[in-house]
């Protein structure tokens, strides 16, 4: 009788104790948002290659390198916040370079070649980018192919008609405005950065903390639980690629910017770089799991390993090698962790 | 208050899964459906739940007749069903599965957590189970959890009527014991429960009335107090008592 009664008690001290916590801490969202996403292998992997360069390279720490840092991993960054979207969503996009390229010459085009004024060029440049992502979204939800099928083809469906129209030729010569956003700085910080980041925040806060974003999660961790409680799973998937879409656009303008010229065969190995971020930022490959903050960490990471493969005095064409491994060690790392959590 | 079917059929091409069912429950009671494998329970189920259409017959909940396009128009006239998996997503905490689809939100569409973290706890505090915290991702849930957090999900929905198909089959044995419990707790906070199960102790346990269905048909229904188990299993098997 004893035992039974001990257990009693104990379980309403313990509803007690679950109920009466009210501080702050109970009433916070989770910072991270509806999923917890473990983020200690990006810091650590960025601490320890901090560490190294300061020894190897001191001049790795020069206020130029890190803006040159910086101005890689916030294109990354900028991209990562839709591939985030779309990964969590249980997707994955592979056509992003070709979507930013196919938007900066759709930009390019209506500014140099149709004379639109540059409002009106940027929206139609965004537009492509919308229906790009439009199209990979209705292929994948009405077709029911498979996203990578589906993105693989239309990379090539998106950059064949950028060089059908652009052909071999560069377009150059944009207003300071674009220019300003691709190589300004304000108070010392690129533009690109401040831009990224202001992003960053805003998806974050939606992602993390808004019936969107919980709602994100569920259509890729459980679509089928998703669905039974009237979420429309179509809608969030064909939404996310929307999203990444016109992200690819923005970023296709920066880039546009920065380079003061659109090549219709640039931007190819964006992808790897961007889709690397997103997993080493802890964003789960097959969905349900994801955060932008995450991403936010990746990209430094592995705009960060670019930059040090090249400051060794290795050839550039190493930083894949490093950024392959960062992936590879990711994966590893989570795939252990959810073995043992299923033992 | 109460759930009214009547003169329910439905065939799947030539076969008559269920055929001219009558069965009513009411608030604040737990029915049993029994029956052989294949004697339509689950297709019974499915029709009150709206994820299947009925051939013929009717459904009236508290007093109005539907006829439920899909499982929302059932959940929003009060009727909810219980998967037995597929129900959660392991990687979101117990409070955001709960409040899935009805999250409670400032009115630009942010969460507030604290509001359903609290409402969460409450509900899952009132089920006379070891209590646990709701901010624990669903996949670290022990089974018998799970099922708790499917079911408090339903009471946070505000249903007045639970389908449970085989809530326990799954289930450790003190497990099992929890979702019968709480299966009880529900029905004393006034919400009716229909419960299919193949375990004739457990429906002994919680159950008011029992319904037993054989071959498609209605076999009998029958009040717990006042039947015996010879009976009951003679209507599940042979179809009359
Ligand atoms: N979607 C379907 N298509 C065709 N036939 C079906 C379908 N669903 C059920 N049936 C048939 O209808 C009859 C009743 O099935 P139902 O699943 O309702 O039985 P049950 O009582 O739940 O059985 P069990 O105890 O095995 O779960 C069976 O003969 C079954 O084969
Ligand atoms: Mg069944």
């Amino acid at each position: 009788m004893t035992p039974a009664t001990d257990n009693m008690s104990s379980a309403d001290e313990r509803r007690a104790a679950l109920l009466g916590e009210t501080g702050w801490r109970a009433t916070m969202p989770p910072l991270l948002g509806p999923t917890q996403v473990p983020l200690a292998a990006p810091i650590a992997m960025l601490a320890i290659i901090a560490v190294g360069m300061a020894l190897a390279a001191p001049n790795f720490f020069a206020v130029g390198n890190l803006r040159a840092i910086a101005l890689d991993a916030s294109l990354i960054m900028l991209l990562g916040i839709g591939m985030t979207a779309v990964i969590t969503a249980r997707g994955i996009d592979l056509s992003i370079g070709a979507i930013l390229t196919l938007s900066s010459v759709a930009f390019a085009a209506a500014l140099k070649d149709f004379g639109l004024p540059l409002w009106v060029s940027i929206f139609v440049g965004l537009t492509v980018g919308a229906l790009c992502g439009l199209f990979n979204g209705l292929l994948i939800t009405r077709l029911r192919m498979p996203d990578f099928i589906v993105t693989l083809s239309s990379e090539l469906v998106f950059r064949g008609l950028a060089l059908v129209y652009a052909g071999g030729g560069v377009f150059f010569g944009f207003p300071e405005v674009i220019t300003f956003l691709g190589r300004g700085r304000v108070m010392g910080v690129p533009m690109p950065l401040i831009i990224a980041l202001t992003l960053v925040v805003v998806a974050h806060c939606i992602f993390a903390y808004h019936r969107v974003g919980m709602r994100l999660h569920a259509v890729g961790g459980n679509p089928t639980a998703a669905k039974r409680l009237g979420i429309s799973v179509t809608g969030y998937r064909v939404g996310v690629y929307v999203f990444m879409g016109i992200i690819a656009a923005i970023g296709g303008i920066i880039l546009t910017g920065r380079l003061d010229a659109v090549v219709a065969s640039g931007a190819v190995t964006i992808l790897l770089n961007t889709v690397a971020a997103v997993i080493v930022g802890g964003t789960h490959l097959f969905g349900g799991r994801g955060s932008i903050i995450g991403t936010l960490l990746g990209a430094w990471l592995l705009a960060t390993i670019t930059n040090a493969v090249v400051m060794l005095g290795f050839e550039a064409f190493w930083q894949h090698v490093a950024a392959g491994a960062v992936i590879l060690i990711t994966i590893a790392l989570y795939s252990r962790r959810n073995t043992r959590a299923e033992e | 208050m109460s759930v009214v079917l009547s003169g329910i059929a439905k065939s799947y091409g030539a076969v008559k899964a269920i055929e001219d069912i009558d069965l009513t429950v009411e608030a604040g009671e737990v029915v049993g459906v029994l029956g052989d494998n294949g004697a339509g329970k689950s297709t019974l189920m499915k029709i009150l739940a709206g994820a299947t259409a009925p051939d013929a017959g009717t459904i009236m909940v508290d007093g109005e007749t539907y006829n439920f396009a899909n499982s929302s128009a059932a959940r929003d006239a009060g009727i909810a069903m219980l998967y037995q998996d597929l129900a959660l997503c392991d990687d979101m905490s117990v409070v955001h599965n709960i409040f899935l689809g009805r999250e409670i939100t400032n009115r630009f569409g942010f969460l507030r957590y604290g509001a359903m973290r609290k409402r969460a706890q409450e509900i899952v505090n009132s089920f006379s189970v070891r209590p646990f915290d709701v901010r624990t991702p669903s996949g670290h849930l022990s089974g018998g959890q799970r099922q708790v957090s499917a079911l408090a999900r339903t009471t946070a929905f505000g249903s007045r009527y639970i389908i449970l198909d085989e809530p326990t089959s799954a289930l450790s044995p003190s497990a099992r014991d929890e979702v019968l419990a709480i299966v009880r707790d529900l029905a004393d906070q006034g919400i009716g429960i229909i419960m299919v199960s193949h375990d004739l102790g457990h429906v002994r346990k919680v159950c008011d009335r029992v319904a037993i269905l054989h071959l498609g048909r209605m076999a009998g229904i029958r009040n717990m107090a006042e039947t015996s188990q010879d009976e009951i299993i003679s209507l599940i098997v042979q179809g009359h008592a």
